[in-house]
């Protein structure tokens, strides 16, 4: 059974603080309800779906968020893989609506993880208590090192350089000084990336996202429905979604999840890479990207290096990236899947203003959960505007 | 002491005082003496006031702000001069149904005050400068090397500059905890204000300040230098200067007990403050 076509995101609405110590996480979440609704013209009494995620939050938070709103929808999920969750869930809410569970879902992030200090990148790679940490957290990993593995393994079987990861942090802040609410809008250089300290071998500071407080939300709903409201509907064209782990230690670390939930999303999508005319990856790390463009199939194994110089991932090249400035520039509260929908949908409708893409019609976003370097997950949606 | 917000221009801006907790949008009780509002120095926050604040809190209603960007205030960088710094403590005290308040305010806050007073005259009954200048001189290379902060170039230095021998000798503690308030403001929004603090050139307009002003500076200070202090009281007609020995650049935390004494005799030698 295809869902090609048949579900839309409708409403979208990304929270425009970088820092709100004023504000709790519910607060922001719920600023981003309303502004998704209010986008697609939708009040909270059509919601009767509900989907969340966040760091900050108990295993319960969604009955608790339920609670504040005073909603007591027909389809509740809480599904919790890490960064990739919220593309996940427009998946979900996509199988949910189409098999009649429910009509409108709303799918909500917030974070204070800048004000209230958390240490993502470097704090702990395990989630600690989790049985498979057991033989992981004992020897302190941190989320950036599993990272950095990756991109160590990358320039030891490919050559790829720090030059080259560097664009990708260039290419994102030159997006981002077009994005009045990214947190840093000034241009840099590869040799800025370069000169900026080590934090774990070899990704720089400047290799790294930030952190900032946010929040967003998606409305998804019937394609019938969607092409009555106020936005032009972005279709839900392919999804897929998996993870990746230790594989009783046969782990090949160069082979992200994204190979896997990127050929399910294409096959059922039923287009070609050619056909994607942007992209919104997760970019947690500049190794990220590359490692994702390549598992994606965008470019072939080893061939990342290359692929991502040459302006190729700015907002005029052959193959658009992160045009809101990505979590390398604009924003990061901990689990960025959220906002690479959101930029998605607002591509596809003409919305970006100086970073749009021309003649956007199909774009791919794919979130990433967890560490590339340990266990992960990986979701990837293509939508059309046609 | 308790803190809160207040929606100013759309910042949601953190301020302590003393008192009673309110509802969030009910501005507290600040009929107690002369309200004051006290203005924070160069990636600092209002809690670098606390021993002002607690210690004249029982006769007074002080209230000690973040500035946007700075502590816990919303806001990822500072603003952009002197001059929006002060209409930005205006608005703040709009937002608390303010009038005229003393203002006080230390080095980069005290160039803020007295723009403030300079412009916006009618809310100001007084001014209490402590440890600041008309003119900076914040050396290139130390901007610089703020820049290289936020570029990841370079750590955040941890050091004494800004102290007296003999706190930097007596009073670890002190420095120890000036630190923990720099780490409270992101390094971007501090090195945005040293930017803004080398720009502000306030000797030809300090004379037509016409309000009650103390000014307060340390004998041993090495940023803003005593002779600024004087600077400023030649200038401002009526001014009285107080130099605090064995204090440098922060003042307020080495010597507060003097500089606590000096501000209350000025607040009760104030007109229409009762005897």
């Amino acid at each position: 059974m295809s869902l090609s076509r048949k579900v839309a995101v409708t409403g979208v609405y990304e929270h425009p603080t970088r820092f709100a110590p004023d504000k709790t996480m519910f607060q922001i979440m719920a600023e981003s309800v309303r502004g998704a609704l209010d986008d697609c013209g939708l009040t909270i009494k059509d919601v009767d779906g509900l989907l969340t995620a966040g760091m900050g939050m108990g295993a319960m938070a969604i009955v608790g968020f339920c609670d504040y709103l005073n909603l007591t929808p027909n389809f509740v999920d809480s599904t919790n893989i890490g960064g990739s969750s919220f593309v996940a869930h427009v998946a979900h809410a996509a199988a949910a609506i189409n098999a009649g569970l429910c009509e409108v879902a709303v799918i909500v992030y917030g974070s204070t993880a800048a004000s209230s200090r958390f240490a993502i990148g470097t704090g702990g790679g395990g989630h600690g208590g989790d049985p498979c940490d057991q033989y992981e957290s004992p020897f302190g990993p941190t989320t950036v090192g599993a990272y950095a593995m990756i991109a160590q393994r990358h320039m030891h079987d490919y050559g790829t350089t720090s030059e080259q990861l560097a664009e990708i942090a260039v290419t994102m802040r030159l997006h981002a000084s077009m994005n009045p609410v990214a947190k840093y809008r000034d241009p840099i250089t590869v040799d800025d990336v370069l000169a900026s300290r080590v934090i774990s071998s070899p990704l720089h500071l400047l290799d790294c996202c930030i952190i900032s407080d946010g929040g967003g939300a998606l409305v998804v709903t019937s394609a019938a429905r969607a092409r009555d409201l106020k936005k032009k509907p972005a279709y839900i064209l392919g999804v897929g979604e998996t993870v990746r782990h230790a594989a009783r230690g046969q782990r090949d670390f160069l082979e992200i999840a994204a190979a896997q939930s990127g050929r399910l999303a294409f096959e059922r999508a039923g287009v070609a890479h050619k056909d994607i005319d942007m992209a919104m990856i997760y970019d947690s790390f500049t190794i990220t990207v590359l490692a994702t463009l390549e598992n994606l199939g965008f470019c072939k194994r080893g061939e990342g290096g290359p692929f991502v110089t040459g302006g190729r991932l700015r907002f005029d090249g052959a193959l658009p990236i992160n045009t809101d400035g990505g979590g390398l520039s604009s924003n990061h509260p901990g689990m960025r899947g959220m906002f690479l929908v959101i930029e998605a949908v607002k591509q596809l409708r003409g919305e970006c203003g100086p970073r749009q893409v021309k003649d956007c019609k199909i774009a791919l976003a794919h979130g990433t959960g967890g560490a590339l370097g340990t266990r992960h997950s990986g979701a990837t949606l293509i939508m059309t505007n046609q | 002491m308790p803190t809160k917000y207040a929606d100013v221009a759309g910042c949601a801006t953190n301020y302590y005082y003393v008192g009673k907790t309110t509802l969030p949008d009910v501005v507290p009780d600040f009929s107690r003496g002369r309200k004051l509002i006290f203005i924070h120095a160069a990636g600092s926050n209002g809690h670098a006031w606390h021993r002002q604040y607690d210690a004249l809190g029982a006769a007074h209603s002080p209230i000690a702000l973040d500035l946007p960007g700075h502590g816990r205030s919303a806001g990822v960088e500072g603003l952009h001069s002197v001059e929006a710094y002060a209409d930005f403590v205006v608005a703040f005290a709009d937002a608390l149904k303010i009038g005229a308040a003393v203002i006080v305010g230390s080095s980069l806050g005290g160039a803020i005050a007295m723009d403030l007073a300079l412009r916006h005259p009618g809310r100001v009954q007084a001014l209490v400068l402590m440890a600041t200048a008309p003119k900076f001189n914040i050396p290139a290379e130390g901007i610089e090397l703020w820049r290289g902060v936020t570029m990841g170039r370079a750590g955040q230095p941890f050091n004494n500059d800004g102290y007296s021998p003999k706190t930097i000798a007596e009073k670890r503690e002190v420095i120890q905890e000036g630190w923990g308030e720099q780490i409270r403001t992101d390094p971007r929004v501090r090195w945005g204000d040293y930017v803004v603090g080398s720009k502000v050139d306030l000797r030809e307009r300090i004379g037509e300040i016409a309000t009650p002003t103390l000014i307060l500076a340390g004998a041993d200070d090495q940023i803003t230098l005593p002779a600024d202090a004087e600077f400023i009281h030649g200038r401002v007609k009526g001014s009285r200067l107080e130099v605090i020995a064995d204090a440098a650049h922060h003042l307020t935390t080495e010597r507060p007990d003097e500089v606590n004494a000096a501000v209350a005799g000025f607040l009760a030698g104030l007109p229409g403050s009762a005897a």
